[in-house]
């Protein structure tokens, strides 16, 4: 097998592992399906030119999510492409939650609180939503910064932001 | 405000902050900072209480992600499929570097000379056994690579053609793009047909000669103008591109083929499946070479009343000339009026090509000036906006529109390279042809060298950055960053935000302050959707600046609850001229004090009104009113 097969092989078993997380964030952040498969292949196509050229990447996760995440800012940037981010309305989210508790009472706290949950999401700033939606893929505060490039501190409070808008909207 | 915290928890015992609570939960504190937090926690019901807030907010969150967001994500629309044969274009297409991947990756070398070590150990035989293999391999791998060809897109086609030819133009200053075309009919040679297109001052010239029949010309020219042709590229990947975009319906194939010589070409077929009108094209072909993706021929079948015509293009020659290399009358200016077939002056023609001279059947055909045409109206001023608004062309560069007095638009602009004049004119393809519409655009060399102007940068929002070494908010800025580098990357950073908020405000004004409220009641259905999606976009981006300087700001100087002032009502569209004005004071009033506490001051640190309350209600202010204009229906 030559090298260029190989690495193409490699990028491959890449992609099926880590595009459904970037492909996850994408659709949470900027919410538009067709375009956040393009980026995700777009991501990892640029992994394979940037390897392939002879760059040496350690963190390749973080190297994608960061890729992922400049390629549809700057989507948006140049083609002012900002998808709804809630579409999804509140009844097709109701549906799956049909009777997925044989105790109606525990549904209907259940739903209340995913309600409560969804309008909270609602009122995240984009960069609130995108360091959150980060933070739950498990990256730390320094690789959050650098993904969305701003300072380490600035990510702190983002996510503090992010979670007390969460919380108030919990009634607490 | 976590150092602040930590530094007062050493002097008294104080409460830590919800930040510092969830850098707690998230692991981010340091040892020193852990260690306090968990004593005072516990002693202190109320922070324990905090503390167990966050971590419910997180787990229900985590909860939801889990159980609704995910599972309701929509699956992606292609299911991946495209991804493989992208992967495959790209590995044909790209070249390795010396020293591959595969050696520099950790492992790869040790395996290699621990592989090569067990071959030196094997038997003679095994050896040329193994060689023999290893030969055969590389064979069917070599045949495997001829033969087999990578799958292309005609649109991946089409791009690397286009991005070849900008390259080209791009090389030489003030280009002229001269093409020579020889064109039959049905196999019968019909005509050779030469182009000069300036491409910095948008001015062009041809030559048709040898035409034998007189009818021709008015025929083809009506074929192209029908099928949205651009008569100054009769044969380039952008008109190719351009007719193939509009296409209700179509099927594309790409294939190989070699010349006479042996070289190699690549063919993209086009069918237009939707083609059931006389004049229209129902397929064409574009025929490049495979190593420069450079157009050489064209075939365009179209409908007609006796059946299909074919008309067939093979590029003589081509060339991309520099404008001071022609006589200075050589094109004709757009204001001119027509000129009656002329004598070409001395330009430089290729030598090696069968040029014809002009003889009594040939002419040249200039572009008619004096069009009559209607005053341009609200839409099409608005579909200028947009279409500048695609090219990213209505932020920052001097690129105005501004009507006439005689009630045509004038779109001017200076940017700084050629290529992205062309960028800005290629967006403008489908007005350009309009007779009310007026472009010039301009590089800053053109105009220097028209003496115009005097030479000063296009600037953008992301090249700003605060100069000096001591600013305003030097004091706060060092305490907190500890380091002047972050310190004034910082302020950079602000200001760039700052000024990319007033980008976008200047942007709205100049869209929204060409109409009086009158014409935009009457915008036609289209336009006000299209002039609403630009208001939204321009405000969606100025209230996200706006909120990351609130929240960048906030760590550094301490948050100050202001609230926001009042702001105008937008209820509809006729509401938006004084709305914008508002937003663009407010923006003009924050980048001010932005600038001011992050540029170099001659006062040194002190006093900056980006502590004050005036200045944190007029960010929230302008916060407020851009996420109205956000909303407007």
């Amino acid at each position: 097998m030559t090298e260029t097969n190989q690495l193409e092989q490699q990028i491959t078993q890449l992609f099926e592992t880590l595009r459904q997380p970037v492909y996850q964030y994408l659709m949470a952040v900027f919410g538009n399906a067709e375009e956040a498969e393009d980026l995700t292949q777009d991501a990892f196509l640029q992994l394979y030119k940037t390897v392939k050229s002879g760059q040496t990447i350690r963190n390749i996760r973080f190297w994608i999510f960061r890729v992922a995440h400049n390629l549809a800012v700057n989507r948006r940037k140049h083609n002012q492409f900002i998808a709804p981010l809630d579409a999804d309305s509140w009844e097709v989210i109701e549906s799956l939650l049909t009777d997925s508790r044989p105790n109606p009472e525990q549904n209907i706290l259940l739903r209340e609180k995913y309600e409560r949950l969804y309008l909270g999401l609602k009122r995240l700033s984009m960069q609130e939503r995108q360091a959150l939606f980060l933070r739950a893929e498990g990256f730390r505060y320094r690789e959050i910064g650098e993904i969305m490039s701003v300072a380490t501190p600035t990510v702190g409070e983002f996510l503090r932001r992010g979670i007390k808008k969460l919380s108030e909207q919990n009634g607490d | 405000m976590i150092r602040d915290w930590f530094k007062k928890s050493k002097i008294e015992d104080t409460h830590p902050s919800d930040e510092a609570l969830l850098k707690h939960v998230d692991g981010e504190l340091s040892s020193k900072e852990v260690a306090y937090v968990r004593s005072h926690l516990e002693t202190c019901w109320s922070c324990r209480r905090s503390l167990e807030k966050i971590e419910e907010t997180i787990s229900m969150f985590v909860e939801f992600r889990q159980q609704i967001q995910i599972p309701l994500t929509q699956e992606p629309p292609n299911n991946w499929s495209d991804f493989d044969r992208k992967l495959n274009n790209l590995a044909t297409l790209t070249p390795a570097v010396d020293g591959s991947w595969w050696s520099r990756s950790a492992g790869g070398i040790g395996r290699f000379f621990h592989n090569f070590a067990l071959f030196s150990s094997w038997s003679f035989r095994i050896r040329q056994t193994a060689i023999g293999a290893l030969a055969a391999g590389l064979i069917v791998i070599l045949i495997w690579q001829l033969v087999v060809v990578r799958p292309i897109s005609a649109n991946e086609l089409l791009d690397k053609s286009l991005q070849f030819q900008t390259d080209q133009i791009n090389e030489v200053p003030q280009a002229v793009v001269y093409q020579k075309l020889h064109v039959s009919r049905n196999g019968v040679s019909e005509i050779n047909w030469e182009v000069w297109r300036d491409t910095t001052r948008a001015r062009f010239r041809q030559n048709v000669t040898n035409s034998v029949n007189a009818a021709f010309d008015q025929e083809l020219s009506n074929v192209m103008q029908l099928n949205a042709f651009d008569m100054e590229q009769p044969m380039s990947p952008s008109t190719f591109m351009n007719w193939r975009k509009n296409l209700v319906g179509k099927s594309d194939t790409v294939e190989q083929a070699k010349t006479d010589d042996g070289s190699g070409l690549i063919v993209l077929h086009t069918t237009n499946t939707a083609a059931n009108a006389p004049g229209q094209i129902s397929e064409a072909s574009l025929t490049l070479r495979s190593n420069d993706f450079h157009p050489v021929g064209q075939v365009l079948r179209v409908k007609s009343a006796d059946g299909i015509q074919t008309y067939e293009f093979t590029e003589v020659d081509f060339r991309v000339l520099s404008l001071t290399a022609f006589a200075p009358d050589f094109f004709p200016e757009p204001a001119q009026p027509q000129i009656a077939a002329v004598a070409l002056p001395a330009i430089p023609k290729p030598e090696e090509a069968n040029v014809n001279v002009l003889t009594a059947n040939s002419k040249v055909a200039e572009k008619p000036a004096a069009v009559p045409f209607r005053p341009a109206s609200a839409d099409l001023e608005i579909e200028i906006f947009s279409l500048l608004n695609k090219a990213k062309a209505d932020l920052g560069e001097q690129i105005t529109v501004s009507r006439e007095a005689d009630g045509r638009l004038s779109v001017q602009g200076l940017v700084d390279t050629a290529n992205r004049k062309n960028e800005i004119l290629g967006a403008l393809t489908s007005v350009r042809s309009d007779p009310a519409v007026r472009i010039e655009i301009k590089t800053i060399d053109e105009a220097v060298a028209e003496q115009k102007i005097t030479p000063k940068p296009v600037g953008t929002a992301e090249t700003v950055e605060s100069q000096g070494s001591v600013t305003a908010a030097d004091s706060e800025l060092l305490s907190y960053f500890k380091s002047e580098d972050a310190a004034h990357r910082f302020g950079g950073q602000m200001i760039a935000r700052s000024n990319r908020a007033m980008s976008r405000a200047y942007a709205l004004k100049r869209l929204v302050g060409q109409f009086k409220p009158d014409e935009l009641k009457k915008l036609s259905p289209e336009s006000r959707a299209k002039l609403l999606a630009l208001v939204r976009a321009h405000a969606g981006a100025i209230r996200e600046e706006c909120e990351s300087l609130q929240s960048e700001l906030r760590p550094v100087f301490g948050s100050v609850d202001a609230g926001a002032a009042g702001t105008p009502d937008v209820d509809d569209i006729t509401s938006l001229p004084h709305a914008v004005d508002a937003l663009v004071t407010l923006a003009s009033t924050n980048d001010t004090v932005v600038r001011s506490a992050f540029t170099l001051s001659a006062n040194g640190p002190g006093f900056t009104a980006i502590k004050t309350s005036q200045f944190w209600q007029s960010l929230n202010t302008a916060e407020a009113l851009a996420t109205k204009l956000q909303s407007i229906k």
